[in-house]
């Protein structure tokens, strides 16, 4: 009698491996992601599900973070991209945006953009004196640089710069991160759902002995 | 089919986590021990499942396999299911731990419905195929009316959400029937004492009296 009950098993376990071995063709997973940036004064950015094509035409909202008040909204191009001036409000006061996009009922992500990553030296309103400062001096008198450079104002165009620069390479870190489901992860999961009905029919066994 | 998190309001978390909870205590209640490893194998297959895409229709869509739970585990379909959404939340963060309750129940109470609707037609071999495609295909159908039915508090309602989802999934349904069916079919022949786990039961309790 004990023998009969391993052959269903094994067969099921075959209907198991076959479908665990589907996952080296595709894989998918129903988690929205998001991420932007800063680009010549504009915020871009992409969505994408982990695996598999991007939501197309999907509404991306944009709001403060603090006060979750909307600023604007937009759509994603057919790729999953999106692009869109910061506001003039979240310019002035540096607000943290939250970039949520909504991937179909029920799916939604969504991305914090502090105000650092995206007031860069394109967006003048910021600070505009600094900008205007460096170039009168050099045109006026180029011989002497050290008693004119406001030290202030060189590290915030290097930084701005660097941000710049640094752009791909951020977002590059977030796609490498979010590259969805590993092998080692399903089979993790697989050793796990094992082990907890291991623990059920262990406790199930020892409630019988003592039933007995 | 996962709803992500920060969508459902506090009721509807709530409520869907309680009806979970109370399904998964039956179904555990339910298990025999020894059909621990059947349902143990057909969490794993369920954990997996949503992991393969199906490039068709408008959408993006998964396979859910909801339905050949139902139709084998019966009751225990509520913690294996449970169970595998719960990894699947940790690892993959594919809906979430909040909404955990909620997309239980939306791929649970489906499975249970198809217990009661088609195994009883698995008496016979010949109405497994049929009863195989059936419990695939309404499975699917009756979760997204559930998730849809989970949305209605959203801002889109429940009417147009419920259509989306429905047109999205039509071609899930068919694949889902399909190998459902396929599935069912061949335990059928290969060991049908499986889907019969209590006449096997009495089988034993015969042996093990005499």
């Amino acid at each position: 009698m004990r023998y009969s009950i391993k052959i269903p098993i094994r067969s099921m376990a075959v209907i198991g491996f076959i479908l665990l071995s589907f996952l080296c063709s595709e894989a998918f997973a129903h988690k929205v992601s998001i991420f932007a940036w800063s680009e010549e004064g504009f915020v871009v950015g992409k969505t994408g599900f982990s695996v598999g094509p991007p939501p197309k035409l999907a509404e991306i909202i944009v709001e403060d973070k603090e006060t979750g008040a909307i600023l604007l909204t937009t759509r994603t191009d057919k790729e999953g991209k999106f692009s869109f001036k910061p506001p003039a409000n979240a310019l002035e006061n540096r607000l943290t945006l939250r970039l949520i996009v909504k991937a179909g009922p029920g799916h939604q992500g969504e991305w914090l953009l502090p105000p650092e990553d995206y007031i860069s030296m394109d967006s003048k309103p910021v600070y505009p004196v600094e900008i205007t400062s460096p170039s009168v001096v050099t045109s006026q008198e180029q011989g002497d640089y050290s008693s004119h450079i406001d030290v202030a104002v060189v590290q915030k165009i290097v930084e701005d710069a660097l941000d710049e620069k640094l752009a791909p390479v951020k977002r590059m870190l977030v796609e490498a991160q979010d590259k969805g489901p590993q092998l080692s992860e399903v089979v993790a999961g697989v050793g796990y759902i094992f082990g907890l009905f291991g623990l059920l029919a262990y406790w199930k066994s020892r409630k019988k002995v003592s039933g007995e | 089919m996962h709803i992500s998190e920060g969508i459902l309001s506090a009721p509807v978390l709530i409520g869907g986590g309680l009806i979970t909870m109370a399904g998964t205590a039956l179904g555990l209640h339910k298990i025999d021990h020894e059909r621990i490893m059947p349902v143990a194998i057909l969490t794993s297959t369920f954990f997996v499942a949503s992991l393969i895409h199906i490039p068709i229709g408008p959408g993006s869509i998964h396979l859910i396999l909801n339905g050949l739970l139902g139709i084998i585990l019966g009751w225990a379909s509520f913690p294996a299911i449970l169970i595998a959404l719960c990894l699947q939340a940790l690892f993959f963060q594919f809906g979430g731990i909040a909404v955990l309750g909620v997309n239980t129940l939306n791929a649970a109470v489906p499975a249970i419905f198809c217990f009661y609707i088609f195994r009883p037609l698995l008496r016979q071999v010949k109405y497994s195929a049929v009863a195989g495609f059936g419990a695939g295909f309404f499975a699917v159908f009756l979760s997204t009316l559930f998730v849809a039915m989970s949305l209605i508090t959203s801002d889109t309602g429940f009417i147009s959400t419920a259509k989306i989802i429905m047109i999205a999934n039509i071609p899930l349904m068919l694949i889902e029937g399909i190998i459902t069916s396929c599935i069912v079919t061949f335990i059928f022949k290969v060991k049908p004492e499986i889907l019969r786990p209590h006449s096997r039961t009495f089988t034993n309790m015969k042996t093990k009296n005499i």
